[in-house]
């Protein structure tokens, strides 16, 4: 078997079966991420390759290893190329089926393999001379080989072109007067658009409008139309009968493996597609390491990539994670729009990216790998009785510490906020102890700072303004005990406009 | 064929964007009333007016053929007065004709098109002949340009070949069309043809056999669909001959705008030169090309849209900088310093439009955008909401400052205390000048102007003393800031004169300076 998604091992299921969005996906943003991965490319059904992390370490080197093939030009060249090619020998194969014309379907249906033939050799020929390194394109590779040398093929791709080129050599005239329409062979007659053209061509300046015309109608062939086929046909009549010979002949080309490479190249072309625009916008993208084994996290300078469809990448503040010897559980406290959701959201994004055989957000990334992601977050649409929103609450935070394993990620945000102060520190330190006593990676946001200050196993993060200019305030997450200290800076300044900031600002020579 | 009198290698396109901060530029500089005397009641004329304006050249070379054009159009304004109304008159009537086509079908377009370029063939002929009455009238490149590339292009021979061509794009004997079958069939690479005519000599037989080698059909008469087929597939095939003929009247249309905007830009400054002549000296200014180390002379400048409001000829006045780029104006309150800051601005504009400047004499260095910063009216509360208003309006203009940019300062920092608003403007102030920024300031604080005088000895610093007699204008020379200015609104509030009223003060009165040379102005 040959799949650019899961290693050759029986045990690897091939494809998931029918997948469910993960629960926690809309918590995470990574409803958002998926979303934008895979716009514009619904016809491959893409999302469900989404909601199975892989499950063995060698899974996930095998899809990083193609991700890195996909950093050399060539490579990535020949699979979006092929892309396009497959998609032009679907529509082909549709225009076919759908025509009620049955010169038309043999028409369409030689073009659909004409374009099949071109496109499989043209990958074969790029990949051999792309040379990848990864044993998912290496078997791609030695497979389109054997399938582009085999006789089938030759001949197929060889009869196709010789049709081809028979009738686009055929050109007529068609001489239209009043209800008359006749139709002989073309001998040279004079291009007459181009002499009015020619003749006003002193006028030409700027661009003009492009005057689009009414669409050609798409489908079958309208009665004039096929008349007109039939004349040209008399004029031709051993090539027409050649080219329906072939429709018959050929009628079931495609296997299986070369369409499920072009759905898979597609999952590829969507991953790479979109973190290349995290590069293209400065900002980094690293291969994780994951670990088998509960270990330690370090991330660093990593962003949530769903905030490039909110601010401009400038805007984007990085954000580091370390989790070391006995920590778990990343306290996070701060002032209100610090971005601290946002951290929490990340911590599990960059795991689940990593899980996925992606490349994450993140200039450099050791994680360890999860069974399951737990989130709890107060939504705006339940904030409603206060007394059965917080036992709501802690229904589902039960609920989470009875289903979470040492190996799984809990982010909670902001919980327990509808009681007292005095309740919600009594509650809060009640499941962190118990999360302690889990061991799972957590993330926990609150208002209360005194929290992080409860075990060794809890680490204190604090949202810290960064810089304010030009109305935006950005907030990077900093490891230290919280002390709300007040950010502060001279008034000039804050407006860019200190003797420093204006002379780069404009970048004049001194006089 | 271009018209080009604009600029030597290109149109003048009134439609591109102006550049940031131009809304600033006419409300602080008063251009409204400017643009109203240009338009002279033709939209367009006001509206290339404001376009110039605001769209400063920075080339000396295109000033000189500007300014050297508008001389021609002084001299001779009934040709270019003649080619306006042609070209307006030309166009408008030619889009009538196409007007309410919104049809895609291409022998639609072919036939309005045909029509159209039957009326614009007209309008050519006629501006070819305004060329050849007024060849010998030209001195400018733009002009002569202009009248050679009409009679070089449209010479009667052309015009006949386009009327020609006219008449055989109603194809009477039918369209004769190549096609090749497409990839479903379809026709494609539908191309109009000439049918050759039978070669002479043809013997009866050879025509018979030809005739044999076309196969036909007749479309019923009652087929309705079939005749609307026929009617798509042929127009599929004139696309392109329909698509050359309308580019070719866009195209048409286009030099005809051309030729009507850019021939605007001169009738417009007729008609401010007309305006304004009666009130004051107007001159074509020397600008100085980017990087000259040529400073700001001016003699006898004054404020045109004062004149236009006021029916009166203002006070005019001299400055003379030296290699600092900073002009400094301090001074008492209803001195002329505001008015002073605005002519020079429009100055700087009318410049670098190509134009005259309000002024007996005017040499200046060219700038790379300009900018003003005037107090408003909604800035004289004293809140802390104010002042990072104003100083969110100065970062937006710093982040659109070049170096040989010229910031217009009219007043700023007032928006808090005295302290306070010395110590940020000492700071921006003097980096922009150090940024290579040209400054005009027009300022109350004492401690500023003092800070950038210490800073600055070569900045030249104006300051607008009090009339010289009891109904005597404000007089503004060369002088020192002085820390008495401000008493004067002190003064003026304490005991509630309002501006209107217009008493000179009585020799008594503190806000009087203590310096030497003013003693001897007042005494």
């Amino acid at each position: 078997m040959v799949s650019l998604l899961y290693p050759n091992d029986p045990k690897v299921p091939e494809e998931p079966a029918e997948a469910q969005e993960p629960a926690h996906f809309r918590d995470v943003w990574l409803d958002r991420v998926v979303g934008e991965v895979t716009a514009g490319r619904d016809a491959y059904h893409l999302q469900p390759l989404f909601y199975e992390p892989l499950t063995s370490v060698a899974a996930i080197a095998h899809r990083q290893d193609v991700f890195r093939d996909l950093e050399t030009p060539d490579t990535l060249d020949a699979l979006i190329h092929f892309g396009e090619g497959m998609r032009d020998v679907r529509q082909c194969r549709e225009l076919s089926t759908r025509s009620r014309n049955p010169r038309q379907q043999d028409r369409w249906f030689l073009e659909g393999v004409a374009r099949y033939g071109q496109t499989i050799v043209r990958l074969a020929d790029q990949l051999l001379a792309a040379a990848p390194a990864s044993a998912g394109l290496q078997a791609t590779t030695d497979y389109l080989q054997q399938y582009r040398a085999s006789d089938p093929f030759q001949v197929m791709t060889e009869a196709a072109a010789t049709l081809l080129r028979e009738l686009a050599a055929v050109q007529h005239i068609v001489h239209i007067q009043g209800s008359r329409v006749a139709v002989r062979r073309y001998q040279g007659e004079v291009d007459y658009g181009a002499r009015v053209a020619d003749t006003f061509a002193k006028f030409r300046q700027g661009p003009v409008a492009p005057y689009p015309f009414q669409e050609a109608p798409g489908g079958d062939l309208n009665h004039i139309e096929a008349r007109i086929v039939d004349l040209v046909a008399q004029l031709e009549p051993h090539l027409f009968r050649r080219l329906e010979a072939f429709h018959r002949d050929y009628r079931d080309y495609l296997p299986h493996t070369v369409a499920r490479l072009d759905r898979e190249s597609q999952w590829y072309l969507a991953c790479h597609e979109y973190v290349e625009r995290w590069r293209a916008a400065g900002l980094p993208l690293c291969y994780p390491t994951v670990a088998d084994e509960p270990g330690p996290v370090v991330i660093r300078g990593a962003f949530h990539p769903a905030l490039m469809d909110v601010m401009p990448p400038g805007h984007i503040v990085r954000n580091d994670f370390l989790l070391m010897g006995p920590e778990r559980i990343l306290v996070v406290s701060g002032p209100n729009q610090g971005g601290k959701t946002t951290y929490a959201r990340l911590f599990a994004a960059v795991h689940y990216l990593a899980q996925l055989g992606c490349p994450v957000p993140a200039e450099r990334a050791s994680v360890s790998a999860f069974d399951q992601i737990f989130t709890h977050f107060q939504r705006q649409e339940e904030a409603g009785h206060p007394e059965s929103q917080l036992e709501g609450e802690l229904r589902r935070v039960r609920d989470i510490l009875a289903a979470a394993t040492p190996h799984s990620i809990v982010l909670i945000n902001e919980a327990f906020s509808a009681t007292t102060v005095r309740d919600g520190r009594a509650l809060g330190r009640r499941v962190l102890e118990r999360l302690t006593t889990l061991g799972a990676r957590t993330v926990y946001v609150t208002f209360l700072e005194e929290l992080s200050r409860l075990s060794d196993a809890t680490v204190s993060v604090v949202a810290l303004m960064a810089s304010e200019s030009a109305g935006t305030r950005a907030f990077r997450l900093v490891r230290q005990p919280s002390d709300g200290r007040a950010y502060a800076a001279s008034l000039a300044a804050r407006h860019g406009l200190s003797y420093d900031q204006i002379r780069q600002q404009i970048g004049g020579t001194p006089s | 064929m271009n018209v080009h009198l604009a600029f030597p290698d290109r149109d003048l396109d009134v439609t591109a964007p102006l550049r940031w901060g131009h809304e600033d530029l006419i409300l602080d500089l008063q251009l409204p009333p400017l643009f109203e005397v240009m338009a002279g009641g033709e939209a367009l004329l006001g509206r290339v007016a404001r376009h110039a304006l605001l769209t400063p050249l920075t080339d000396p070379a295109v000033i000189r053929y500007r300014q050297a054009a508008w001389g021609d159009c002084l001299a001779h304004p009934e040709p270019v007065q003649a080619w306006h109304t042609l070209s307006r008159d030309g166009a408008a009537a030619a889009r009538r004709e196409r007007a309410g086509l919104y049809t895609r079908r291409a022998d639609s377009i072919l036939h309005a098109s045909r029509r159209a370029m039957g009326l614009l063939l007209s309008t050519l002929r006629d501006l070819r002949a305004v060329a050849d009455a007024h060849r010998a009238d030209f001195q400018s490149a733009a002009f002569q340009g202009l009248t050679r590339t009409l009679q070089r292009e449209l010479d009667d021979a052309y015009l006949a070949e386009v009327g020609d061509e006219l008449r055989t794009l109603a194809f009477p004997g039918g369209v004769v069309q190549s096609a090749r079958l497409g990839p479903g069939l379809r026709s494609t690479d539908q191309v109009v043809r000439l049918a050759p005519p039978p070669p002479r000599g043809w013997s009866v037989r050879r025509l018979r056999r030809r005739r044999e080698d076309t196969a036909s059909f007749m479309v019923h008469p009652r087929d309705d669909s079939g005749h609307r087929f026929l009617g798509e597939w042929q127009n599929r095939g004139l696309e392109g001959t329909a698509r050359a003929l309308a580019q070719s009247v866009d195209h048409v249309l286009a030099f005809l705008q051309a030729l009507e905007s850019e021939t605007a830009f001169y009738l417009a400054a007729l008609n401010l030169y007309r305006a304004l002549s009666p009130y004051g000296p107007l001159t074509l200014p020397d600008p100085a090309p980017l990087g000259s180390p040529r400073a700001l002379s001016v003699t006898r400048i004054w404020d045109p849209s004062l004149a236009l409001q006021q029916h009166a000829a203002p006070v005019p006045n001299d400055v003379q900088m030296d290699t600092a780029r900073l002009l400094v104006i301090t001074g008492a309150n209803r001195g002329g310093k505001s008015t002073l800051l605005r002519a020079l601005g429009l100055s700087q504009l009318l410049m670098q439009a190509g134009l005259f400047v309000p002024a007996a004499s005017l040499e200046a260095p060219i700038v790379v955008g300009a900018f003003t910063h005037f107090k408003r009216e909604e800035d004289r509360e004293l809140t802390q909401g104010k002042l990072d208003e104003e100083l969110g309006r100065l970062r937006d203009i710093v982040n659109h400052l070049a170096p040989q940019g010229l910031v217009l300062a009219n007043e700023p920092f007032q928006s808090t205390n005295e302290g306070e608003g010395a110590a940020i403007g000492t700071q921006v102030i003097g980096a922009l000048v150090d940024s290579a920024v040209h400054v005009h300031l027009v300022t109350h604080l004492y401690e500023l102007a003092s800070a950038l005088q210490s800073m600055y000895p070569t900045a030249a610093f104006l300051r607008a003393g009090p009339p010289d007699g009891p109904s005597g204008p404000f007089v503004i020379g060369p002088g020192a800031p002085e820390p008495t200015a401000h008493a004067e609104p002190l003064y003026r509030r304490i005991f509630g004169e309002t501006p209107e009223d217009r008493q000179p003060p009585s020799p008594a009165e503190p806000f009087l300076s203590a310096t030497a040379d003013q003693d001897a102005r007042t005494e």
